[in-house]
């Protein structure tokens, strides 16, 4: 089990601007130390996953998290009902944000592999997040995918240095 | 998991809008309760009850709630000497509590009493299938998972809704699963539409308690999962628990697709 550290062509200008933000609330959300984004960013309207919402107030409680979501238009929520879990995309505005995060979505994932693990079998993980350094100037997309005991203790464990 | 001495009765939602004299006898009956003395504890929340059915709407409809403590102090008392009646005062509990959720669906307290006892009722006794038109209907989602019946995933799209202030509870400072004033942070689905629903052959279903219910039994399936004097038991009763159904079912290792369709006999 091992975290896949890649160059990502992600450019979260390009993302606010799609979303329909303005410069003033740009300002404001490139503040906050990590973003959730909606699941598809080209969408009439953002919806999220249902499972956004813990994740949030679980970071919240330590970093500013900003909510992106299309303008002027509603969110709603979205669910598929099965144990593989899917850690929202998130996006975390410098190394140090990153850091901090992942711990707290290592025990986000333990607590729902406590919970989902059924019979011996234990639900799937997949983690995808972006690490925007703007002092390094680097774009590194994150991703981590296999059992969820493994995933935990593989992001809780990782160091990163770029 | 809890047994029935951790279920501890309530205060009421409306305990600041009583007299003097109702909070003595609330205070007494507690103290009751904490000190096993069920019978007494029971007969003083009978009488706050009454007390409070002549105050104003609100708090006589709270009334339930000291209802239901008597109830449960009385299925406490009952429960090591008459199962039966224990089990009867139990659901009576349950149904004052409904009862006394109705204005604040909420109310911290007695959803934590109502998901207790009946957690407790469902493990202690099992829910009853009874013989209808022939057929044993099941609507017990473990035994399905006794049976390994295929879980089911969906897909959904919703909105939420906190419970205490009603904003979406992604941008509202209130954490689900916490108590404010009293009142339990809640996500509330609102607008749902489910798009579509999968079989899950290997995976893992993320609600449990949401499932395929097995075909009804028939009197022949009776006769063939228990044995001869239980299975004639059952039949002339017209009434079976979960549990000794979930038993049989573990005991024999019985499930399949068999229990899935409908039967052919």
């Amino acid at each position: 089990m091992s975290i896949e550290v890649t160059d990502s062509a992600f450019n979260l200008d390009s993302a606010l601007a799609k979303l329909g933000y303005s410069s003033a609330q740009i300002a404001e959300i490139t503040s906050s130390d990590v973003l959730l984004l909606p699941e598809d960013i080209e969408s009439s309207e953002s919806y999220f996953s249902d499972k956004s919402v813990s994740i949030k107030k679980a970071i919240e409680k330590q970093l500013k998290v900003a909510v992106l979501t299309r303008q002027g238009a509603k969110s709603h929520y979205h669910a598929r009902r099965a144990a593989d879990i899917v850690v929202p995309l998130l996006v975390f505005l410098g190394l140090q944000a990153f850091d901090v995060s992942k711990g707290i979505i290592a025990s986000w994932i333990y607590d729902r592999y406590l919970r989902l693990r059924y019979r011996g079998r234990i639900p799937n993980v997949r983690f995808t997040g972006i690490i925007i350094d703007d002092k390094r100037k680097l774009t590194k997309m994150v991703t981590c995918e296999g059992p969820a005991d493994k995933v935990s203790e593989t992001l809780r464990r990782s160091k990163f240095e770029f | 998991m809890s047994n029935l001495s951790s279920v501890k009765p309530v205060k009421p939602r409306t305990i600041c809008r009583l007299f003097e004299e109702q909070t003595r006898i609330l205070d007494k009956a507690l103290s009751a309760a904490e000190n096993r003395h069920s019978n007494k504890a029971a007969k003083l929340f009978e009488s706050l009850a009454e007390e409070m059915r002549g105050l104003d709407q609100d708090i006589a409809t709270d009334a339930a709630s000291m209802k239901a403590n008597a109830s449960l102090m009385m299925g406490k008392m009952e429960f090591g000497r008459n199962r039966e009646l224990a089990e009867s005062y139990l659901d009576e509990a349950l149904k004052h509590i409904d009862e006394a959720l109705k204005p604040d669906p909420y109310w911290a307290d007695y959803v934590s009493l109502e998901d207790k006892i009946r957690h407790f009722v469902h493990r202690e006794f099992g829910c009853r299938i009874a013989r209808q038109g022939g057929l044993w209907r099941i609507s017990c989602i473990d035994v399905s998972n006794a049976l390994g019946i295929l879980g089911i995933s969906r897909s959904e799209k919703f909105d939420l809704e906190c419970s205490i202030c009603g904003k979406d509870p992604m941008f509202c400072a209130h954490i689900p699963g916490e108590v404010y004033n009293g009142r339990l942070a809640l996500e509330v689905v609102k607008n749902l539409e489910i798009e579509h629903f999968a079989f899950m052959t290997d995976g893992i279903p993320e609600e449990r308690h949401v499932g395929i219910l097995p075909r009804p039994l028939t009197d022949g399936d009776i006769k063939n999962f228990f044995s001869e004097g239980r299975a004639r038991q059952i039949l002339s009763k017209g009434e079976m628990r979960c549990k000794d159904l979930i038993r049989v079912i573990r005991q024999r290792r019985l499930g399949g697709m068999n229990f899935v369709e409908p039967s052919s006999r």
